[in-house]
């Protein structure tokens, strides 16, 4: 599996699109939440900017260049023929999105910075801290989203379904969950994994523990088993 | 008795109520050059995407160099290398395609680069420094072979390696396969429908129709069956007079042409057997 991680990430450094992303979130991330004239204005500005914008704008790349190559040239067959398990496959394309992800988060987070520093609006640490640990929990949002999404799509094999799930678990289900929970009276929100790991945001600014990240952390690991078995069982003719 | 390095035991597989392979029993011994022989669609890629656990089997028993269960079955498949269609990334050249493949195959890194120059020298793309999109069909199957004999694998499966080559490509891949075994030691199994091809290659062959092996042969077998020589004379109606003066009937007489592949070789002066 180390060996499959390894040659895949070597591989992407050679690829320019690698670049190009990281180019794009590092502009988007210097304009999110635009230029406000207070603190605590341009904090909150940046905060609801990056959850609307962030778990998209890099988990596309993420995914096309995980995922994307793999099903239009085929090589996944060489990788599997080769004696790498299905499950194998599955996981180390699990750790090779945390690691991309996290590069591109990193990327978005010294943008941000560097913006932050220049406008001179008096952020204070503490702000600086409160923004980090929410980027921490878009981060694992992000990690999730992708993590669900590769469930449809090595069920179907297809790059644009993977794409799809990703919208539609990051843009349509949360609000979807909301409506829900207001109408219904049932806490699918809160319990829902964006919902849990707003709450374990919301915790640790209180001084509380984040015990909901670990049942987010429960869900995510979950997926990530289960899609193991369903590609492990899938007939797929690569 | 030669050593088995691949079994296969009444394999069935079928997608749906279409039977892909039905009970096919096949046998490859190490330092086999094994043909296998069947027209488009009779299975014989079915039949290596299952040894290589890319397509999973409905019944039977795969094994490979001796394989008892699943792990060993999963274990052993690193001692093959395979070309089962050209899959390569686009965008990296055949040193850097071959670089990913090679560390997935777990060559020590300090070596991967010497490997890499051996193979493509042996398949003669040493030097070609275009990402793979450009590569012309000929040169997109000699890095599917290069990609197949990186670390030296015990057994080849080479699935229609002539398949878009042109007539001295198919005489290179020809004499490639020989030297794999004689040089290298790898036991061989080639897929095609072109009969002409295996036999100059192939010294057992397997009959695959419908998804069936019908009967597994060895060239001496082939011999055995056709009990008739060729020979070349200056004067043919001499020949067939001392024949008949000693009371050998003529069954069969064959007007012997130069076959298109000797006529193309003998035009532009290249090589089909070395």
């Amino acid at each position: 599996m180390s060996r499959l991680i390894k040659a895949d990430l070597l591989r992407t450094l050679k690829r320019h699109t690698f670049y190009v992303w990281a180019v794009v979130i590092w502009i988007i991330a210097f304009f999110i939440g635009g230029f406000q004239n207070y603190a605590e204005e341009q904090i909150q500005s940046e905060m609801s900017s990056l959850r609307l914008m962030c778990p998209l704008i890099v988990s596309i790349p993420t995914f096309l260049i995980v995922y994307g190559s793999d099903v239009k040239t085929g090589t996944i067959q060489c990788v599997v023929g080769r004696g790498i398990s299905r499950s194998k496959v599955v996981y180390a394309k699990f750790i090779e999105s945390v690691l991309f992800i996290a590069f591109y988060y990193t990327i978005l987070c010294t943008s941000l910075h560097i913006k932050n520093s220049i406008i001179e609006v008096g952020i204070t640490a503490t702000q600086t801290l409160s923004l980090s640990l929410y980027i921490l929990a878009l981060f694992l949002c992000t990690v999730g989203y992708l993590a669900f999404s590769a469930f449809f799509f090595y069920l179907s094999w297809n790059t644009a379904v993977g794409i799809i799930g990703i919208c539609f678990i990051s843009m349509m289900l949360p609000p979807l969950f909301m409506a829900a929970q207001t109408h219904f009276k049932i806490p699918v929100s809160d319990m829902s994994y964006t919902g849990l790991l707003l709450k374990a945001y919301n915790d640790i600014n209180v001084g509380s523990f984040p015990s909901t990240a670990l049942v987010a952390l429960i869900y995510l690991f979950a997926a990530v088993r289960i899609t193991a078995t369903v590609f492990e069982r899938k007939e797929i003719e690569f | 008795m030669s050593e088995t390095i691949i079994k296969l035991e009444h394999v069935t597989k079928s997608y749906g109520s279409h039977n892909v392979l039905t009970d096919v029993n096949m046998q490859v011994n190490k330092g086999d050059i094994y043909g296998l022989i069947g027209k488009n669609g009779a299975g014989k890629t079915t039949i290596f995407k299952m040894i290589l656990g890319l397509s999973e089997k409905n019944s039977g028993t795969v094994s490979i160099d001796g394989s008892k269960n699943n792990r060993e079955l999963m274990a052993n498949r690193n001692k093959i290398g395979f070309l089962v269609g050209t899959k390569f990334y686009g965008y990296l050249n055949a040193k850097n395609n071959l670089k990913y493949f090679a560390t997935i195959k777990g060559i020590p890194s300090k070596q991967i680069n010497a490997e890499i120059e051996r193979v493509l020298e042996i398949v003669g793309l040493k030097g070609v420094k275009t990402p793979f999109k450009g590569f012309s069909l000929g040169m997109q199957q000699r890095l599917g072979i290069a990609n197949a004999i990186l670390g030296n694998p015990e057994l080849l499966i080479l699935d229609e390696p002539t398949n878009g080559l042109d007539p001295q490509g198919i005489a290179d891949v020809r004499n490639m396969i020989k030297r794999f075994r004689e040089e290298f030691g790898m036991t061989v199994i080639v897929s095609s429908h072109i009969l002409g091809e295996l036999e100059h290659t192939a010294d057992r062959f397997g009959f695959i129709n419908e998804g069936t092996v019908l009967r597994e042969i060895t060239l001496d077998d082939l011999k055995e069956k056709q009990p008739a020589v060729e020979i070349a004379v200056d004067d043919l109606e001499k020949a067939k007079k001392v024949l008949s003066e000693n009371g050998i009937k003529i069954l069969r007489e064959v007007e012997e042409k130069s076959s298109l592949e000797d006529f193309y070789f003998n035009l532009i002066g290249g090589k089909a057997n070395e």
